[in-house]
């Protein structure tokens, strides 16, 4: 082998920044833009400065990470390699030392699996991408001859920090959508005894991605969470909330078809559909591929793939409601409202008419005996 | 002896791929080509709503994420007789081509670079030399410069001193076939890095219009995203200037770097273009990124890309181009965990199943192969025989029909390598044909379908929907849909039938399919396990370090999430298709 | 007191209601004055009433030419009687009219009071079985000349066999007092709440209104309004929920307390719950008299008390969306959680169409038994009180007297 590789020659990561030739004031803006990721978390996420996540994070020491692909389209990983866009980003992924990943590492085979074992020997971040399919043995999927849930749980024993990346971990996405045939299930199903950092969305935002595991260094902490394991920084309001057409679903300005006038001018989607309302995230904040764009901007509805269950709770995606289930595709809420309304409508008239006709009844076996008395039929007067 | 080698996981390709492999004295016998994952979205599609399927299956994968919702809303608006505005399907084939771009880019740097370049290797590296290598492969790319090469080579050290070798941890850097001088490995290091920057920029064609990627967002009829000139919440000026920039980036990024840095690395392994070779039939609808909704061979809809027609080439005939017939392709579940309804037979797509019957062992396990049946990938075959698909299928066939950028560059490559047109079908010829066609489509790219959708902008003409067909009232009863889309790694194809607004049968064949399927009825080996142990003479040095069948295996590109047969139908909705 | 002529069923003469003027005694020999030998079923029967029961009244023999028998076109009869004994001891001649309820409240005058009751009493006995034969008298003067005719009461007269009818207790009505001003004010300020989250909410779930897009149109805050009317709406409700709530535990009005929500403490209301039914049913014609809400009515206001409560959980978990940085919010927030908010959204939505379906049923209900039962159940709503026969023995009140 032509190179030996000494030891870690500095023993903080600034140290080796700087030997790596990344100037402190590189380093500054990269942490800049941290700062304002945690900061587009409104509530919660403490501010710090970007001062301060420099100093946290240049003391800190290169952690290790298993970083897991599962049951899973490798659709997390891609938008992981499209976050951030500076040269101080990329630094990011060399700010850990990613000891086994399917996507992107060197090895395979057995040397591979020789760096998960060693890995997983030692403290380490896991992050997680894809779901656990539990039907059959788990032989739905399997790594190295594993199924997936002996190696999930082969890397979380040791892990100080877990990271659910992706819809799929987070929950199982689409394959545990009824009627989920594999049984998959999230990583928080499977590691029961520890928190499990849920970072939601098909895929995640990247920034999202990383700026998760860069919380963990400027930190020393797992990130805030909300009720579902989100990170707060990332997934503590609605899209609807800072969705920049809120004022046109405000004024009742919507979009009714799509590539109408109103499409045009940038109008509310959401009677196309738009699950804005119902997700949690920071897509109209963050933006997507380097604040390109982000879906609602790009003039289609939010499918809410933040949220758990999205491919079954938020479906069919172009309508306001879900369908009510046991009714067709066409089985809108609306329509089996008014149906329901209109029956029950029938039933009363169906009543009142049976009712009068009850009456109606007894009193003509009233008038069948005639009584001159009362002038039914007097005698004499019929010819 | 045999030796039993097993590489699980086969990394840097997309989902889960086993290769078993039996070899003797450094050569490959047997081998078999096995993928671990199912994921059943055949029985979560059934039933849905068709215009909301194509974000269901775009999840079949996220390394060619948008081109599976391309294919389904192109099958579905075939099923339902919806018509999208010229805009809208050039919209599409931007950003198919995007994608294209940027996942061979990613594929060459990111997922196939490490099989030829030692990454150790670069840390020991003169830049200046580097630089200097780069001068004369004549790659003319603004990064080669020294600051750049030392600073790269700086970083490099700095993660090998640290002693945490990240991704590189475990890699076979002393494994005595990588044979680039260091200040090549060094190059390509450096270009490793450029290319990350690169695609984030690249990709964002498809972020205009689809909002996000990964998994940006199709509608059936057309496209959600709005294109007028005089709106500021539309694709206007400001975006078509954007777009612009980011497709002149990538005719130079292609163009003077990897092209040229292909060209040198098969160059220094060119005893690749004698290795790796599959059963030498090709098919392909066209270029990469042509969409056919319906039969590629009658359909007047077609993309932009109408230069090259469908066609097949077989028995490594390259110059007879045979018609395409649909109806000629079918799926074998001989060495697969299904069970067919008829025995071991070969199914249309349009009439095939998918019931679960694994045979295989509980894991953990540790060899697969002693089964008959091995793996969850069904094997398609073109009037019974196993084809090649991808831009080796696609450059052949354009050189077959003459088109003439695909002969120029072919033509010299082959002039400047020594190689004949047949050696294509080898593991280098397959990564050659694959930077080729980058190159092709970054130009096509430029110079006709971004051309002719900003003429056709400023003409005026700014409908991207067809709403004729949007509610679910205007659809037929029952209606069955196809279409064909040449994407990055090959000939995909779904198949959809919608009975009273919903979808009652699915399915995909996916290019991956097509390549890493087992053996059929007929013993016929897939076209993964022909290249490596079709002629048992594909080398294997070092079982415990098996860097040359990883340079096959990952000169199709793999993706394993596409290839496993995952939408199809179960045997009860086939009768209401068929019926 | 049967008489019958062959081929014909027994006619029997049951009570007699009386405007009061004259003594019901005097009403039925009033409505049996008919020539001796006539062979008329009514007269033959109030004939032998008379005699059989009422022995102290005079068989009148009237003449055949004194009576002007009842046609189809008219009816009534009329009957000249000479000399009929008064209540003061002294003797009238007075013209008796003597017919169809409706054909004699036509022809002569009642009190707007004492007509209500008539009517309410002659649909009463009819409900029964038996006709209201109507009794109305007019003054002869010297000279012959007839007066003005005033109603005076009605026999009961059966064909066949009706039903007996208790008339233990003096026959009229009863204003009984229910629902207290309270709760009558909470359920109409419920109907405008539920009447205004109905439309905010439809429109808020498809509004299907709106400005259309053109160049330079109006920014209004249309959806804004209609989503700030509904929130109003739906904090005001929960007021009044609460309100309801407490008062069902410390009101010492029987009306208002939780008990009336619970309708099953015995056997017998299980069985009475079983009669409603059946009533509503259409398969039993009674159903148990109830002064306040009858078991089935208890049960189904227990369970839109519930739903209502149900309805508030998830809007306000819906609501609650807007404020997740605030921890009361966050554990309003908790069903979105568990099943995801637009399923939530659906249920709220359906929730809002089984309201609207209630709302009919109950409107539909309440009109059709104030019809049959004639006890004002409709302007109880208003004005708190509803009527009863005296005499009736409510299951849940004392006997109405």
């Amino acid at each position: 082998m032509p190179y030996h590789p000494d030891a870690w020659q500095a023993p903080t990561l600034g140290e080796n920044l700087k030997r790596a030739g990344v100037t402190r004031r590189e380093f500054l803006a990269f942490c800049g833009v941290l700062a304002g990721i945690f900061a587009g978390g409104a509530a919660g996420a403490p501010k710090a400065s970007a001062e301060q996540i420099a100093d946290k994070l240049a003391a800190v020491t290169k952690p290790n990470v298993v970083w897991l692909q599962l049951q899973e389209c490798t659709g997390c990983m891609e938008s992981t390699l499209r976050s951030g866009g500076t040269t101080v980003e990329e630094v990011v992924l060399k700010l850990l030392s990613v000891n086994y990943n399917e996507l992107v590492m060197a090895a395979s085979g057995d040397a591979a699996n020789k760096a998960l074992a060693a890995t997983n020997a030692e403290p380490h971040i896991l992050v997680v991408n894809g779901s656990i399919p539990l039907k059959d043995n788990g032989i739905y999927c399997t790594i190295g001859g594993e199924s997936a849930e002996q190696v999930l749980r082969a890397s979380a024993e040791n892990a100080t920090a877990i990271l659910a990346v992706g819809a799929c971990a987070v929950w199982g996405s689409v394959q545990a959508s009824r009627p989920n045939p594999t049984g998959a299930v999230g990583v928080d199903e499977i590691i029961r005894d520890r928190p499990v950092i849920n970072v939601a969305g098909c895929p995640p935002i990247g920034e999202v991605i990383t700026a998760t595991v860069a919380y963990l260094l400027a930190h020393d902490d797992v990130p805030q969470t909300d009720a579902e394991g989100r990170p707060l920084f990332a997934y503590d309001q609605r899209i609807h909330d800072s969705c920049p057409r809120r004022p046109h679903f405000d004024a009742g300005q919507y979009v009714r078809t799509f590539d109408d006038e109103a499409a045009r001018n940038g109008w509310c989607l959401y009677e196309m559909g738009c699950k804005g309302p119902s997700t949690f995230s920071a897509c109209p904040i963050f933006q997507w591929n380097l604040h390109t764009s982000w879906p609602i901007g790009a003039g289609h509805p939010c499918i809410g793939c933040t949220e758990r269950h999205f491919f079954d709770r938020f479906t069919p995606f172009y309508r306001v409601l879900p369908n009510v289930r046991g009714f067709g595709v066409e089985g809108t809420a609306e329509k089996i409202g008014w149906g329901l309304v209109g029956a029950t409508v029938a039933g009363v008239a169906i009543h009142a008419g049976a009712t009068a006709v009850r009456h109606a009844t007894a009193r003509k076996t009233e008038a069948a005996e005639p009584l001159n008395a009362f002038g039914d039929d007097p005698a004499g007067t019929e010819e | 002896m045999a030796e039993r080698v097993v590489i699980d996981p086969l990394t840097r390709i997309e989902g889960h791929l086993r290769i078993e492999i039996e070899s003797d004295a450094g050569k490959i016998a047997r081998a078999w080509s096995e993928t671990t994952q199912f994921r059943g979205l055949e029985e979560i599609v059934t039933g849905r709503d068709p215009r909301d399927v194509w974000a269901f299956v775009q999840r079949i994968c996220g390394v060619c994420t948008s081109v599976h919702a391309i294919a389904s809303i192109s099958a579905v608006e075939n099923a339902i007789g919806s018509n999208p505005p010229p805009q809208a399907r050039l919209i599409r084939d931007m950003v198919l081509a995007s994608q294209e771009i940027q996942d061979h880019v990613i594929h060459f740097y990111h997922l196939h670079a490490l099989d030829f370049v030692n990454v150790a290797a670069a840390a020991t590296a003169d830049p200046a030399a580097a630089v200097e290598f780069a001068r004369q492969i004549g790659s003319t790319w603004k990064g080669n410069t020294l600051e750049r090469m030392t600073a790269v080579r700086d970083t490099v050290r700095a993660i090998l001193d640290s002693g945490q070798l990240s991704i590189f941890t475990g890699g076979y850097w002393d494994h005595p076939d990588y044979r680039l001088p260091p200040e090549a490995d060094l190059m390509a290091v450096a270009h490793y890095l450029d290319a990350l920057e690169f695609q984030r920029s690249m990709i964002r064609v498809g972020t205009v219009f689809g909002g996000k990627n990964p998994h940006p967002n199709f509608l059936v009829g057309g496209m959600a995203c709005t294109i007028d000139p005089n709106h500021s919440e539309s694709i206007n000026q400001v975006q078509i200037d954007q777009i612009q920039d980011w497709i002149a980036e990538s005719v130079e990024f292609v163009g003077t770097c990897y092209v040229p840095d292909a060209l040198a690395i098969v160059g220094v392994y060119k005893d690749y273009f004698d290795i790796g070779a599959a059963q030498p039939n090709f098919l392909a609808v066209g270029m990469a990124g042509a969409t056919f909704a319906g039969d590629p061979a009658t359909s007047t809809l077609s993309s932009a890309h109408t230069a090259v027609r469908p066609g097949v080439l077989l028995d490594g005939d390259l110059a007879t181009v045979h018609p395409f017939d649909l109806t000629k392709i079918a799926e074998w579940a001989s060495s697969a965990w299904y069970s067919y309804e008829d025995g071991d037979v070969g199914l249309t797509p349009d009439r095939g199943e998918t019931t679960v019957a694994y045979t295989g062992p509980t894991p953990p396990y540790t060899w697969l192969a002693d089964n008959p049946e091995y793996t969850w990938c069904k094997a398609p075959r073109y009037d019974g025989k196993a084809v090649q698909v991808g831009p080796v299928a696609r450059v052949l066939l354009a050189y077959a029909q003459g088109h003439e950028r695909t002969k120029q560059i072919v033509d010299d490559a082959a002039a400047t390598l020594g190689i004949s047109l047949d050696q294509l079908n080898s593991t280098a010829g397959r990564t050659l044909a694959r930077a080729v066609e980058c190159l092709t489509s970054a130009e096509i790219l430029a110079n006709e379908t971004f051309p002719t959708f900003a003429k056709k902008l400023r003409g005026g003409d700014i409908e991207v929907f067809d709403a004729s067909r949007w509610a679910p009232d205007s659809w037929p009863d029952h209606a069955t849909g196809v279409s064909f889309v040449e994407v990055a790694r090959g000939n995909l194809s779904h198949w959809v039938a919608i009975d009273g607004g919903a979808v009652s049968h699915y399915q995909a064949v996916v290019p991956t399919t097509w390549l890493a399927g087992g053996r059929d009825a007929q013993g016929q080996q897939g076209p993964y396990e022909e290249s490596l142990a079709g002629n048992g003479l594909h080398p294997l040095a070092d079982p415990s370090q098996p860097l040359e069948p990883l340079r096959t295996i990952h000169s199709f590109d793999p993706c394993m999430s596409c290839a496993v047969h995952v939408l199809d139908s179960s045997a009860e909705e086939l009768e209401a298709v068929t019926s | 007191m049967t008489a019958a002529l062959a081929g014909q069923a027994p006619v029997s003469i049951g009570g007699v209601f009386t405007v009061r003027e004259l003594s019901e005694g005097r009403i039925l020999a009033l409505a049996a004055a008919a020539p001796a030998a006539s062979t008329d079923v009514v007269d033959v029967a109030l004939g032998a009433a008379i005699r059989g029961d009422r022995p102290d009244l005079e068989a009148r023999d009237i003449a055949a030419e004194d009576v002007d028998p009842a046609t189809r076109e008219r009816r009534y009869a009329l009957t000249m009687i000479r000399g009929f004994s008064l209540e003061d001891g002294s003797t009238a001649d007075v013209v008796a009219m003597r017919g169809s309820i409706e054909a004699v409240l036509a022809n002569s005058t009642v009190s707007r009071k004492d007509r209500g009751l008539v009517r309410r009493n002659a649909a009463w006995v009819g409900r029964r079985g038996w006709r209201p034969l109507a009794v109305a008298t007019a003054p002869v003067g010297p000279n012959d000349e007839v007066g003005e005719f005033r109603f005076q009461g009605f026999v009961d007269v059966g064909v066949g066999r009706p039903r007996p009818i208790d008339r233990s207790g003096p026959s009229t009505w009863a204003r009984v007092e229910v629902w207290s001003a309270s709760l009558r004010f909470q359920h109409w300020l419920n109907v405008a709440i539920v009447f205004t989250l109905s439309c905010t909410g439809y429109l808020i779930m498809d509004p299907f209104f709106g400005p259309e897009a053109h160049a330079g149109a109006q920014t209004g805050y249309l959806m804004g309004v209609i989503r700030f009317i509904h929130f109003t709406a739906a904090f005001t409700w929960v007021v009044v929920g609460l309100t309801r709530v407490v008062s069902a535990f410390v009101s010492r009005d029987r009306h208002l307390r939780w008990t009336e929500w619970w309708p099953i403490k015995s056997k017998r209301d299980l069985r009475n719950l079983g009669r409603v039914i059946q009533h509503y049913a259409l398969i039993k014609e009674d159903s148990p008299l109830y002064v306040a809400h009858n078991p089935l009515q208890q049960l189904t206001y227990a369970a839109l008390y519930c739903a209502c409560g149900v309805q508030m959980i998830t809007g306000f978990a819906l609501y609650s969306l807007y404020h997740q940085s605030s921890p009361f919010w966050q554990v309003v927030a908790t069903p979105v959680h568990i099943v995801g908010a637009p399923s939530l959204r659906l249920f709220h939505t359906m929730m809002m169409f089984a309201l609207w379906m209630f709302v009919i049923i109950h409107v539909y209900l309440a009109v059709r038994a104030d019809s049959l039962e004639r006890h004002g159940g409709i302007s109880s709503m208003i004005n708190g009180g509803v009527w009863l026969r005296r005499g009736a023995k409510p299951v849940d009140a004392p006997e109405i007297g």
